[in-house]
Formats: structure tokens, sequence, C-alpha cells
């Protein structure tokens, strides 16, 4: 009995495996043909780096990218709120604000750090697909060389 | 030092040795379980708690396995009465990790509710795909409810048959896995399809049950440890076997009281006048002086009838 409530659960979740994860704020079609926002944390050099992916990932999604700079608090407050879509330029992996941010898998060393330590991008937290999108696209810059 | 372990039926023996291989192979499988999801865990909620309560759930199979090899070494001067209470123990000690497991897992889910947490979970790359850290999760959570639900549905019938509690939480402890592993598939899915709260909302209804048993053990358990008359296995209701033999000592011997209580697996009955349960002041300050004499409150004498050999 219970196997066959698994079983039809699995079946269920292959079918819809196809557009999942899905979003729970839409992130990822809001930002289809529109604009995304990223949040610029410090401009230099890990921006400078971050850049491609952004490049990328706005080419993929058809949108006009939009930058804005600000202090740390200020951006991933706007991020959690859904004004900003992605924060880049220097989120060490191991940010104290990791519980309220969805992160990236790592794009490369952390410039200018005093540990070494891997850089990540930061969406907003709880928006899987859009972070699959994300990591697709850091992987994709990855492949092509750039971006470390 | 005349405790000896009384001599088991066949069967019973039987049934002793397949619950030990039962608790052995649950340590095993229950590693291998928690290693495989401290490989794909990530910011699931539901998963976290799954694998805290994987690591919690080591702990029965555990003291059972050694409750059962101290109950078998015999009386000591140190120990007279024998081992028979590590039983005892070890069933506290099962009940309590039930118990913490359910508390666990009610908090967490209220907590993520209450924060309105969005668990965010990743990806990783496998044969130049990018595929979501979700559905590793739920291979993962597949395969840590199977070994439970079998081995659960296993030991209930050979928990009964030696009247072991322990192994009777232990098997409450993994239904109470494969339930969490299964909300956690919900709440994965649930994550997938953009319900954030599902993964919290699907261990909220689980942790319920979970800490029901828990509880229910616990109580059970305390009971045993301070002298309670031995309680049904499943709930707090005293044994009919006590009506029993009370039924039948008081038959036997007319106007006497009869006390049963547990000792790990046994029970002990002792009849006592009904007007004179204890001994007398002066026999007591004879046996054991003047200033003490208000502590030695019992001085039985056993009627030992048999060999312990009932096969």
């Amino acid at each position: 009995m219970k196997s066959r409530v698994l079983m039809v659960f699995l079946m269920g979740s292959a079918l819809a495996g196809c557009d999942l994860p899905r979003d729970p704020a839409g992130t990822l079609k809001a930002v289809q043909g529109q604009e995304l926002r990223v949040g610029v944390l410090k401009f230099g050099e890990n921006a400078e780096k971050d850049r491609p992916i952004v490049e990328r990932l706005a080419t993929s999604l058809e949108a006009k990218l939009v930058y804005v700079e600000g202090d740390a608090h200020a951006l991933f407050e706007d991020l959690k709120r859904g004004h900003l879509h992605i924060v880049i330029g220097g989120v060490p992996e191991s940010t104290p604000f990791e519980k309220e941010l969805g992160l990236s898998k790592p794009v490369g060393p952390l410039h200018a750090a005093r540990e070494e330590e891997d850089r990540v991008i930061a969406v907003r937290p709880g928006e899987n697909a859009f972070l699959l999108r994300v990591n697709e696209v850091i992987e994709a810059t990855k492949a092509e060389g750039a971006g470390s | 030092m005349s405790e000896t372990r009384p001599q088991l039926p066949a069967e019973i023996e039987k049934a002793m040795k397949r619950a030990e291989r039962l608790a052995w192979l649950s340590i095993a499988f229950l590693i291998s379980i928690i290693l495989a999801m401290a490989a794909v865990m990530g910011g699931s909620q539901a998963m976290q708690t799954a694998w805290i309560e994987d690591i919690l759930s080591l702990l029965p199979p555990v003291v059972f396995l050694i409750a059962l090899k101290l109950e078998q070494k015999p009386a000591t001067e140190k120990f007279p009465f024998g081992f028979y209470r590590a039983n005892s123990l070890a069933f506290l000690i099962a009940a309590g990790a039930l118990t913490t497991m359910g508390a666990v897992l009610l908090y967490e889910s209220a907590s993520t509710l209450i924060k309105q947490e969005h668990p965010t979970i990743g990806s990783f790359q496998m044969f130049g795909r990018e595929i979501w850290l979700g559905w590793a999760m739920i291979a993962v959570l597949v395969y840590s409810v199977i070994p439970p639900v079998i081995l659960g549905r296993l030991k209930k019938p050979v928990a009964a048959k030696i009247a072991d509690k322990v192994l009777h939480t232990d098997a409450l402890m993994n239904a109470a896995d494969w339930q969490t592993g299964l909300a956690g598939i919900l709440g994965i899915l649930g994550v997938g399809f953009g319900f954030w709260w599902a993964d919290a909302l699907a261990a909220g209804f689980i942790s319920l049950s979970i800490l029901m048993d828990g509880l229910k053990s616990t109580r059970t358990s305390v009971v045993e440890l301070i002298d309670g008359a031995p309680r049904r296995m499943d709930s707090g209701k005293i044994d009919p076997l006590v009506n029993r033999v009370t039924a039948k000592l008081k038959a036997e011997h007319g106007d006497v009281n009869v006390q049963i209580r547990e000792t790990g697996r046994y029970m002990r009955a002792v009849i006592e006048p009904h007007d004179r349960p204890h001994v007398s002041g002066e026999q007591a300050k004879s046996l054991i002086g003047e200033e003490d004499a208000w502590r030695l409150i019992e001085v039985a004498m056993e009627r030992r009838e048999d060999e312990p050999n009932r096969s």
C-alpha cells in the first residue's frame, strides 16, 4: 500500500520533473524579457570577474541589465524583498548572511580577501529555478575559461 | 548471589537471537543512510531534520544490544539482583531519544514556518548538465525510507514475543524514520513546485505523532523504573497478565496483598499479608541497629520451587 503511494509519487514527480524546480516568487519568469537587477557590493576586481556571468545570464534571459551599488545590508535586504534579483561583487561562500540568501556554486577565488576563499553569487532565497539557471550560466562561463 | 538467568524456552531464545541480528542490521543500515544523507544535505529543513533523526535512531538499537549483553551476566556481589534492569534503563534512553526526535522535528518546522524561511536548494553537475540537488535528496530519502519500513515491521512481533520494550521503541523509531523520510520527499517536491512551506508543514505533521509515541514510551519506562505494575507494551494500561496472577495467588492464599513489578522483560510477584506490610520495628532494630531501623522495611523469604528451567 505504502510502496504504491510512493511509486505513484515518484512517477508523478518524474513527469513533472521537466519544469521543476519552480520559484516561489517567480523570479525567473519575472526577469525573462524584462530587467535583470544586479546589486554590486563593490565595483572592483571581484565585480569585474563576476560580470561575464551576469552578462551571459542577461543575454540568455533576453533581459536588460541594471546595476545598483550599495552596502551589503541594503543590497541583501533588497534581494530578500525582490527589488534585486542577484548580488555580485565578492560575496564570500561563508557569508554571515547565508541563512537569508540563496547562494550559487563557487564562481572563483575571492580577491582581496584576508583568507583564501571562494566567492559566490547571491540570489533571492528560495528561488530555486532561478538559482539553477544561475548555476548553469556559471558552469557555461567557466567552460569558456572566463570568470575565475 | 542466587540470581541466575532463567533458562528460556527454545523459541524465546531463538527470538532473542533474531532480535539481536535485527538490531545489528539496523545499525549497519542507519550508518549507511547517515553517510548518504550528509553527502546531499543542503538547505532543506526536512532533510536536515531527517538526518538528525537518523543519528538519534542509532540510540535504541545500540542500547538494546548493550542491555541484552548485560542482562546475561550473572549476579555479582555488587549487583546481587543481576542486571535485568539494564533493559528498563535502556528503555528509558530509547524512549527519551524518540521524544527528543519528535520535539526537535516540531520545533524546527514551527520555527521555519514562523520565520518564513524559504529553503534554497542548489544544484550539481552531472553528465555535463546542471541538475537540481533536490532530485539527489529525494533519491537518498527514498533509500532512507526502505530499510526502516522493513526493519520496523520485522521487529514488532519479535519485541512482543520476548517482552522487550526497548526493541518495541526501536520499531516505533523506525516507523518515525520512514515517516519523516516520506515527509522529506513530499517537502522537497513541494519546494520544487515553488511552495516554500511544504517542507516544514510536512515535517510538522509527522512530528506530532512521533512526539506522542515518545511521550507514551517515556511514561511507561518511568513507570517501570519506579516499580509500577507491569504495563502493556503499546499503552499505559496495566498488563492483563498481572490481574491473572493476582487473582490466582489470592485464590490460593486468601486475604493477601500481591505486588507485581517488572524488572526488564521479567515479572516478579511478592505476596505479603494485607495488614502488616513491613518488618516489625523490633526485628529491624535487632537486624540493623537502633539508628537505622527505620530504613529496613522488608525482609522477605523467597519461596523458590524449581530449577530455573522452563523449557
